[in-house]
């Protein structure tokens, strides 16, 4: 099943677009990264993708049905949704936050039962946290969090997994272990979906890439087409590079660091 | 094991509150009249009789109907405002309830039809806020400004009939109506509270594990499938019938429907399969002894919102310190 955008504009304010007629198609088990600095519209273009938000112009299709006209549970049978860490109210234990995730597939008056339980413990098991399962959520570490959120996604049972920048604000090893698991999860059938503004991740963990400027897609398609000097120097309005090449390792360094740096050490 | 203690002790509670208000007050009765009434034994005399079955019991199962009622509403309130310090007062049902009150007070309508006029005008508050709430966009924030601009204009309504109301009669009465009580109840009045506390409770016993999802993010709900604002209406309309009802039978009786869901998730944990029928429990028990005590603590009675208010304000401050000890991260 792909699930496609077809021409979507999106403009929070009128006159003001965030988005401007954007057309990818995802699915198929890739690893899908949406680029871009703050501001380009991923975000908004990532609500657009669950159903969150009905663009104002074109439309989105899951499979061949328009996703605003699916039953709300049908869609979240299908897409879940990893927001960035939040800190709720009230502090669940960590078991009852994934459990939530079987929402879509009870009713209104049913409350989780032993088959919920089970796919919930094997969410958790997928990301590595069954120990903390009767931790309270709140306690938790920032890296411990998301990976709580993407089980929760996880317990949806869904085919799309759509991640709202799960690299940012974390350190370098949790961030990778992040990703890692994402391509993890994509090898074992799902689509995964998520935002960044960090071009190195993408280069390490996408299938596919869109890179994304003031709401305009600058290039979309397989990684190593996209993911060059001159697309991410247009995307983020400053110099880069891409260094490296040997054993397949590359990275994006921009140019004003290093001549900066060169300049520190003349004065 | 902890867990079963647990439940054993809340079923307990309110059973144990009731059972003790048979028995304590000024008219002294003992064990062998309490059963003789129960049962019914003869050699019970009728004024014993009487006071047992007619008035000690229909009040202390009224004090547990409203006590129940109050605390899970605010628990529902709480978890669907998605902020620990609300209780029914923050939808303007309370004012709505006390303008009611007052007004037909003021208007010298039949003292049974006061209840009415309460139960009416508290809906109608809510009504409003709803209203009000679905024309800018139904989410949170919105709600709880209509909730307290609503309320504000019904307190400033009950402010005007105290005003024009006559000092020798018609005021005294507004003021204690308002200040809360459970002298009188008698059987249909239970009847009353049990119908709408069944119905309200049932309803959201039901949809208890629903509730966990509303106090969620409304994006991430929404991403869940879940249809927050027209689930959360219904909720609110629910928890209303149950305020208004315990309001229009005792009137303002503040604290039970802020405090008891604090202690019931200090027990239970937030998840509000666990939460809602531990708040009632409490919220009965509660409510009986503070009744129990408004009786029996001075010549005269003490009017039982301002016991609650009372034992209400340390037992808060309590609980606050307990959550700041641990660090902070509302329970």
């Amino acid at each position: 099943m792909k699930l496609s955008a077809h021409g979507v504009s999106y403009a929070y304010r009128p006159g003001v677009p965030v988005l401007q007629r954007i057309s990818l198609e995802l699915g198929a088990g890739k690893v899908y990264f949406l680029l871009g600095p703050n501001g380009s519209g991923k975000t908004t273009l990532l609500e657009c993708l669950c159903g969150l938000r009905a663009p104002q112009e074109g439309r989105i299709s899951l499979g061949d049905r328009d996703l605003y006209v699916l039953p709300p549970m049908e869609r979240a049978r299908a897409i879940a949704y990893v927001p960035q860490i939040h800190r709720p109210v009230f502090g669940y234990r960590v078991l009852e936050v994934v459990l939530m995730g079987r929402a879509p597939h009870l009713g209104l008056l049913s409350t989780p039962g032993r088959r919920d339980l089970a796919i919930a413990f094997a969410a958790l098991d997928a990301v590595g946290l069954s120990k903390l399962a009767d931790h309270v959520y709140t306690e938790l570490s920032g890296g411990e969090m998301r990976l709580v959120l993407i089980a929760r996604g996880l317990a949806q049972e869904p085919r799309f997994l759509l991640l709202d920048e799960p690299d940012a604000h974390l350190d370098p090893k949790h961030q990778h272990g992040i990703l890692e698991l994402v391509r993890g999860l994509a090898a074992e059938g799902l689509s995964p979906v998520l935002t960044t503004h960090n071009p190195n991740n993408a280069l390490l963990y996408a299938d596919s890439v869109a890179i994304l400027r003031r709401g305009l897609l600058v290039a979309q398609g397989p990684r190593d087409e996209v993911l060059t000097p001159r697309n991410i120097s247009i995307a983020y309005g400053m110099e880069f590079e891409l260094i490296g090449g040997n054993q397949g390792l590359k990275a994006f360094v921009p140019v004003q660091g290093r001549s900066s740096r060169s300049d520190f050490g003349v004065n | 094991m902890k867990q079963g203690a647990i439940r054993l002790g809340l079923v307990l509670f309110p059973a144990v509150a009731v059972t003790a208000s048979l028995f304590v007050g000024r008219y002294p009765v003992g064990l062998q009249e309490v059963i003789g009434a129960l049962l019914p034994l003869d050699g019970v005399s009728p004024t014993a009789r009487v006071l047992i079955l007619d008035v000690r019991l229909p009040r202390a199962l009224g004090a547990a109907l409203v006590g129940a009622s109050l605390a899970l509403s605010g628990a529902v309130f709480q978890g669907i405002f998605r902020n620990p310090l609300v209780d029914s007062r923050i939808l303007g049902v309370s004012s709505g309830a006390a303008f009611g009150a007052a007004l037909a007070l003021l208007l010298g309508i039949p003292w049974y039809l006061v209840d009415a006029f309460a139960f009416g005008f508290g809906l109608l508050a809510v009504f409003l806020v709803v209203l009000v709430a679905r024309r800018f966009g139904n989410s949170v924030l919105v709600l709880v400004i209509s909730g307290i601009l609503v309320g504000s204009l019904f307190s400033a309504f009950l402010g005007m009939i105290k005003y024009v109301a006559d000092p020798l009669d018609v005021l005294p009465a507004i003021t204690f109506w308002l200040l809360g009580s459970l002298s009188g109840t008698r059987w249909d009045a239970v009847e009353k509270l049990l119908v709408v506390c069944v119905m309200g409770a049932g309803t959201l016993l039901l949809l208890r594990w629903r509730l966990n999802l509303l106090t969620l993010d409304e994006r991430e709900a929404a991403a869940l499938g879940v249809n927050a604002t027209r689930l959360r209406t219904r909720v609110i309309l629910v928890g209303t019938l149950l305020v208004a009802s315990a309001v229009s039978q005792a009137g303002m009786i503040g604290w039970i429907g802020l405090i008891t869901p604090h202690a019931a998730r200090a027990l239970t944990g937030p998840d509000h399969s666990r939460v809602l029928p531990a708040s009632m429990l409490m919220g009965a028990g509660f409510l009986v002894l503070l009744d129990l005590l408004s009786r029996t603590l001075m010549r005269s009675e003490i009017p039982l919102g301002i016991l609650t208010g009372i034992v209400g304000v340390p037992a808060f401050l309590l609980l606050f310190m307990r959550h700041l000890a641990r660090g902070g991260g509302w329970r």
